[in-house]
């Protein structure tokens, strides 16, 4: 549109175009329970395409980041459609640790067809039961006691054969040898007895020498025959050993091979059960020792790799509860802990212990083979879990990290347990502004995460549209156990919706609003003794909601009414006009009049933005004041400098103020100032400008408009009253029902304006006027007015500069 | 060994001087004393012989496990004759403590063999391991308890512990020790398995079982050739046995040196009465 654009006073809106109602009566269905639900999201076209490329393609980095608004929920609607991707999906592997005999801190990981790791577990421990039965009643049979007897035997017959024969030669030599409390001696013996000191003492000397010549003989041989007793010793073990070996062997050997065959198809299991057997038969000894088999765990855990407890398989991970498909884990609480696992610790004697059957998993063991589904706020917020997950996915392994002990808080001895193959698909969603703020802090995500699922706020609003939505509302009653909506009411939730949107035209898709008015209402509907919701107990949950949250905007318009915040609502004053603004607060928004006041005088064409001069303004609001200079130096006195000084200020203002949904009011103040032509009062501005005059939209028109029409209705509607709004703006109208009854009834109005020569014909009661083919506009028209008082300043100005070079 | 066919045990006295018995003996016997309702009393005896050496000016013994040569006195012997013994009585104090089991400890000093003597009356069980006569403590620890007035438990050095009955080798379904063995089996709620010599026609377990005050289901019987080592042995072949209780008449045809290396061979525990 261009200065050239007709001039005349815009119509009122009909009040057709201020509400766009629901579409429903050609719908057959009374009540929500008509309805088929709707699982998940509707329309989210994009989303879904992204969605199924990013499950569809097994390709490391292919990780999915959705994103949306954050009462969206999307991560409903991610999970429906990621379940139901996942059925296609094989069922991926279960994985268990089992001890590592060879180097026990490192236990080993092993892999099975989903579903069978409980097997394995069930097998194992039911084999070690077996024999703890098994080998000790082996052990304490006759015949095995026979052949230890007879091991005992013969070996301590060597030994006692040596002992035997040293004793009797010390015997006949008349030395008896004695057992001490640390080892032996000899001493001299009479008649089987030790000759006491006093009667060795009278003795021959050559007597006594003799017994102290043959004790220091026999000392000699004592000590070689006690030398030989380690020896017998360990020959006594090794063949006690090797019987027990052979013994076991013969136990074992069904219960092993009934094993084995059950597990024949895979080879790393079938290793780990030699392993199993070639350590039992090592340490068979655990089988006969009656203590410490018992099944405390701390005990256990204390005693690491020296009970039993070594020989059992902890199922870290198993598909056996998945009927089919891979699966779609979610993680709500994603510590490091939680998602790759952890080692779990037992205080025990102030020692700290653990082993391999306390390792436990994380999430994305869990979701190994499948998908794992995150709340990227919840991940950023937990410390080192981000990059751990990043690490994990470079690295395509799941290896449990401690961050404990690599900051040194913990020195107790630990696990290094195998790392895991990682084959996962992660989906992260969040809103938009977090995925913006991560990616341009962190260049991994577009590395880790390249498949973007953007999840629309809305959709455009159709029959079609408001029918799925009707049918998410099934699903959401249906969900949440609320009463059923009739179709009235299933109207006003979908009209809501567009007021939402903030466009008659689209629906929101922020459900979680949705799913709280249909509860709220659905509250109301029971405690008024109804079995479904109606219109009216949608209409009454809104209320009440805005009721809420209303207090602010009620002492705004109490300060108003009582005339503390001057806001005119009739007559007409030069250089003031009725902006409006909107306050958004706590998820509640309402329209707000501010008074807008423009001062001129000859100057060096500069308009003094005093928002933004004690720093009140915003950026968006500053550009919006340099517009109108552009705009004024590009229609006016195009041959004269521009010599205009004016001042621009909401009034009454005290917070700070942006955007620039209030350039094309702070334009109309100018012009006003300028033309000295009063501006209407009862007439409320909203509208952006841009510097050829034409009035762009802006957002929150509705809430903008009612803020207005409550202040005029409190005071009386006097029918003169009304709102100028970018014509723009026209398809964004949702309002509420006592406004569009007072347009309907003439006694309020809402004027689309497209230019600025519209709107400020409207607030003058006077033309725009048109330049002419003399160069002029015509006498009479505002911007006659305003050009005549533009050139007059310039004139003033050129006096002035004049006398100064003068002077 | 008493020659009395009356049994009131009060005592289990667990010798721990000659031979230190190792915690699994100690348990046993403690389970022993508890399951017939003994005093348990520990015995520990320092051997006056070891004083004497001590004091001659050339005593000298080789330590163990160091093989180490090291002279003795009369004042080191003493105190290392009370470190044991002190030893001992902690540890039985650490057992009996566990099975919630009363125990008394006494030290005395003497001659071992008349120390038994002095000590034990026919109320009394002493218990030894049980040792192999040909070693010269062997006999002498086996000759002193059987020449006691008590009975003897002979405990091998690797009794196995299992569930299972109680056996008795009896001259005859009459023989008036049996019911000491009824009373063990019947204390742990075990059978007891009775061998004696086969006496020409089975014993009718009814009223063998009536007389012992126990039920038939479990009494048994096992004839077995005679009462020599070898039909013992035949006559226990898998009955699994957790103990066996040899009669007087039976322990005198056997002799303490064949029921001790009977214990040996079956790996348990043998009262003999």
């Amino acid at each position: 549109m261009t200065e050239s654009a007709q001039t005349a006073v815009p119509a009122p809106l009909p009040a057709r175009d201020l509400y766009r109602a629901a579409e429903l009566a050609a719908l057959d269905f009374a009540t929500t329970a008509d309805l088929r639900p709707l699982p998940g999201l509707i329309e989210q076209t994009r989303a879904q395409e992204a969605i199924g490329l990013g499950t569809g393609i097994a390709r490391p980095g292919f990780n999915i980041f959705a994103i949306g608004s954050g009462f969206a929920r999307i991560q409903q609607s991610l999970r429906a459609l990621l379940d139901e991707a996942a059925k296609g999906r094989p069922v991926p592997l279960d994985w268990v640790y089992v001890y590592n005999f060879a180097e026990p801190h490192r236990p080993t990981a092993i892999s099975l067809p989903g579903g069978r790791a409980p097997a394995l577990y069930k097998t194992v421990h039911a084999l070690i039961e077996e024999l703890k039965v098994a080998l000790p009643a082996l052990f304490e049979s006759e015949d095995y006691q026979k052949r230890r007897g007879a091991i005992e035997q013969a070996i301590q017959g060597k030994s006692q054969a040596a002992f035997a024969a040293l004793n009797e030669k010390a015997t006949r030599a008349g030395i008896a040898i004695l057992r001490t409390p640390m080892g032996f001696a000899m001493a001299p013996a009479r008649d089987g007895k030790v000759v006491p000191p006093e009667a060795f003492n009278t003795w021959p000397d050559a007597e006594q020498k003799a017994t102290r010549d043959a004790i220091a003989v026999l000392e000699t041989e004592l000590e070689e025959t006690l030398r030989g007793v380690p020896r017998l010793e360990k020959e006594h073990r090794d063949a006690i050993r090797a019987l027990e070996r052979e013994t076991a062997q013969f136990a074992m050997a069904q219960l092993f091979q009934d094993e084995r065959e059950a597990f024949a198809d895979l080879p790393k299991v079938l290793a780990h059960l030699d392993a199993v057997h070639d350590d039992l038969l090592e340490n068979i000894q655990l089988f006969t020792t009656p203590e410490g088999q018992g099944d405390n765990p701390v005990l256990n855990a204390m005693r690491l790799g020296g009970t039993l407890e070594r020989y059992e398989v902890n199922v870290l991970v198993t598909q056996a509860d998945h009927a089919a498909g891979a699966p779609v884990i979610e993680e709500l609480h994603p510590t490091l802990g939680n998602l790759v696992g952890r080692i779990e610790y037992l205080q025990m004697q102030g020692a700290l212990v653990t082993n391999f059957r306390l390792i436990k998993a994380g999430a994305l063991h869990r979701a190994n083979g499948g998908t794992l589904l995150l709340d990227a706020r919840a991940l950023l917020s937990e410390p080192f879990s981000w990059q751990a997950l990043k690490r994990m996915l470079l690295r395509q392994q799941i290896t449990i990290e401690d961050m404990s002990r690599f900051m040194g808080l913990t020195s107790t001895v630990s696990l290094e347990p195998d790392p895991i193959p990682l084959d996962v698909k992660i989906v992260l969603y969040g809103d938009r502004m977090l995925y913006y703020m991560l990616s341009q802090v962190d260049p991994d995500v577009g590395r880790y995460f390249k498949i973007l699922a953007d999840f629309d706020d809305e959709i455009d609003r159709s029959p079609a549209s408001e029918l799925m939505l009707a049918r998410m509302l099934a699903g959401m009653v249906a969900e949440e156990q609320l009463l059923p909506l009739d179709k009235g009411a299933v109207g006003r939730v979908i009209e809501q919706a567009a007021r939402l949107a903030d466009d008659a035209g689209k629906l929101t898709l922020q459900v979680e609003h949705v799913r709280d008015l249909i509860a709220e209402a659905s509250h109301g509907a029971v405690q008024a003794g109804r079995s479904v919701t109606t219109r009216e107990d949608v209409e009454a949950a809104i209320a009440q909601r805005i009721r809420r949250h209303a207090r602010l905007r009620e002492r705004g318009q109490e300060m108003i009414l009582q005339d503390v915040a001057l806001i005119a609502t009739a007559g007409s004053v030069i250089g003031q006009v009725n902006g409006l603004s909107v306050l958004s607060l706590g998820g509640f928004a309402f329209g707000r009049p501010s008074r807008i006041t423009c001062r001129v005088r000859p100057g060096n064409g500069r308009i003094v933005d005093i928002e933004r001069e004690v720093e009140l303004g915003g950026a968006l609001h500053s550009k919006g004041v340099l517009i109108l200079s552009g705009f004024l130096a590009g229609r006016y006195a195009l041959d004269s400098p521009m010599s205009v000084s004016a001042s621009l200020v909401f009034e009454q203002s005290y917070g700070g103020v942006d955007g620039d949904s209030a350039s094309s009011a702070e334009l109309y103040a100018l012009l006003s100032a300028l033309s000295g032509l009063g501006l209407r009062q009862d007439v409320a501005v909203t509208g952006s400008v841009n510097q050829h005059g034409v009035v762009q939209a802006i957002g929150g028109v509705n809430e903008k408009i009612e803020g207005f029409f409550d202040i005029c209705a409190a005071r009386g509607l006097t029918g003169t009253q009304g709102v100028l709004i970018p014509r723009a703006n026209v398809r964004h109208l949702m309002l509420r029902a006592d406004v569009v009854k007072a347009c309907a009834a003439g006694r309020f109005a809402i004027w689309p304006v497209a230019t600025i020569d519209e709107g400020i014909a409207l607030l003058t009661a006077h033309p725009a006027g048109e330049r002419g083919g003399d160069g002029l506009y015509p006498a009479g028209s505002v911007n006659r007015a305003v050009e005549d008082r533009l050139v007059h300043f310039a004139s003033l100005r050129r006096g002035s500069e004049s006398r100064t070079d003068w002077t | 060994m008493s020659g009395t066919t009356h049994f009131a045990f009060r005592r289990l006295i667990l010798e721990l001087g000659q031979a230190p018995a190792d915690d699994a003996t100690m348990r046993l016997a403690a389970d022993f004393a508890r399951g017939l309702g003994l005093d348990l009393h520990g015995l520990f005896i320092q051997d006056e012989a070891l004083l004497h050496l001590a004091a001659l000016p050339f005593a000298r013994e080789i330590r163990l496990p160091s093989h180490v040569w090291q002279k003795v006195d009369t004042a080191r012997m003493e105190a290392e004759l009370q470190h044991a013994a002190d030893a001992a009585r902690r540890r039985l104090g650490n057992v009996v403590e566990a099975l919630g089991v009363q125990a008394a400890f006494e030290v005395i000093r003497g001659e071992p063999h008349l120390c038994i003597a002095g000590v034990c009356t026919p109320a009394d069980i002493i218990v030894i391991p049980a040792y192999d006569e040909a070693l010269p403590r062997g006999a002498a620890m086996l000759r002193a308890a059987a020449d006691s007035a008590a009975s003897i438990l002979l405990i091998p050095r690797r009794a196995v512990r299992r569930p299972g009955p109680v056996a008795a080798v009896a001259t005859g379904t009459d023989d008036p020790a049996l019911p000491v063995a009824a009373r063990i089996a019947e204390a742990s709620k075990d059978r007891l398995v009775v061998v004696l010599p086969d006496p020409g026609q089975a014993p009718s377990p009814d009223a063998a079982a009536a007389a012992l005050g126990m039920s038939a289901e479990r009494l048994a019987f096992r004839l077995a050739s005679g009462l020599q080592e070898e039909d013992v042995l035949r006559g226990l072949a898998d009955a699994h046995e957790r103990m066996v209780v040899l009669t007087p008449a039976a322990g005198a045809r056997l002799g303490i040196a064949d029921a001790s290396r009977l214990a040996r061979i079956r790996a348990v525990p043998i009262l003999v009465l």
